[in-house]
């Protein structure tokens, strides 16, 4: 018989933009002209605060044509979260005559893996060899007793790699904890699916096997 | 699987949390200097074999958080003990702790908690 722990995903938890371009397609803006990425503006509204980006015209005078990009990732945005960027008439570079819009789409964000239909990543942990803290206070992993790939050394060792939102904070030890608790309960009662319990309620974005 | 107190997981170092390890298929326990005579690692050798041929498997528990010894010959023969009790019940998960732990202080005591597991391939021959 094989043993679960229920690791509870998000459901579009608030989080991060990834910098790079934006996915979706703007509008208002009015007339875009000039040429070359503006100065960074920041991105007002929305769930989120902190994020900024930059404008830089296309192959025409509209909003659609112009490529929006993140440089300021900020914290907090969720999916479908209308966000705008202030006219900006000067300054050297493109520049739009009105308010500029957008609604954020998943790609636009950090990737998280839950939804209604999956709010749970179940591991089985019959084969977990050990709980083991990230590199990152964002990160916890669970090594296998399985190898991977051929080679000598902890990379070539099959591990789920659990990531976590920056808010609400927590840390890699407490990660590695809450994670054990939960593996330690299911190996202690054989037809237990203990869920994981985060601290500080931290968030998980996705589980991932490698 | 076995668990063990793993260091700046509590509230305080009196009160650490828990990580574990798998402690099936294990053929043979010993303890590792990571400099000079300073026995802070245990590892732990697994039957287990890797995708290399003739590569198995190892856990390395990492106690390394200073310049002094932590693990003893005799913190090896426990755990070996402890290891079979966990596999003659499988439904258990004992809790290994040095025996330093015993004697510790409170602000000595996080010199005995786990800084770091690690899953491991490698060549039992050159181990």
């Amino acid at each position: 018989m094989s043993n679960y722990i229920k690791i509870p995903l998000a459901v579009n938890p608030a989080r991060s933009f990834v910098t790079g371009a934006l996915d979706g397609t703007a509008t208002g803006g009015g007339t875009v002209g000039g040429s070359g990425a503006s100065a960074a503006q920041a991105l007002v509204g929305g769930s989120g605060s902190g994020a900024t980006a930059t404008v830089t015209k296309g192959m025409d005078a509209t909003i659609a044509a112009a490529t929006i990009t993140i440089v300021g990732i900020g914290e907090g945005y969720k999916v479908g979260d209308v966000v705008t960027i202030a006219i900006l008439s000067s300054g050297g570079a493109t520049t739009w005559t009105a308010e500029i819009s957008y609604t954020i789409l998943a790609a636009d964000l950090v990737a998280s893996s839950g939804s209604s239909t999956e709010p749970f990543f179940l591991m089985p942990i019959d084969n977990v060899g050990a709980v083991v803290k990230g590199s990152t206070n964002t990160e916890a992993i669970v090594e296998l007793k399985q190898s991977n790939a051929t080679g000598v050394g902890a990379d070539y060792v099959a591990k789920y790699t659990i990531t976590m939102d920056d808010a609400p904070a927590t840390d890699k030890w407490a990660l590695q904890a809450d994670v054990a608790a939960a593996v330690i309960k299911a190996a202690s009662a054989e037809n237990a699916q203990p869920e994981v319990k985060f601290t500080s309620g931290a968030e998980c974005l996705s589980v991932v096997l490698s | 699987m076995i668990k063990l107190p793993i260091y700046n997981s509590g509230p305080t170092d009196l009160q650490p949390r828990y990580t574990c390890v798998n402690v099936e298929d294990v053929y043979q326990v010993d303890k590792v200097a990571t400099a000079g005579s300073v026995y802070d690692v245990i590892h732990i050798h697994y039957s287990t074999p890797s995708m290399n041929a003739g590569d198995f498997l190892r856990a390395s528990i990492d106690y390394t958080r200073g310049t002094a010894t932590v693990v003893t010959d005799q913190d090896i023969e426990n755990l070996k003990d402890l290891i079979a009790s966990a596999n003659q019940n499988p439904s258990s998960t004992p809790e290994f702790e040095l025996i330093g732990a015993r004697s510790a202080t409170a602000s000595t005591i996080d010199e005995y908690q786990v800084v770091d597991i690690q899953i491991k391939s490698e060549d039992p021959a050159s181990a």
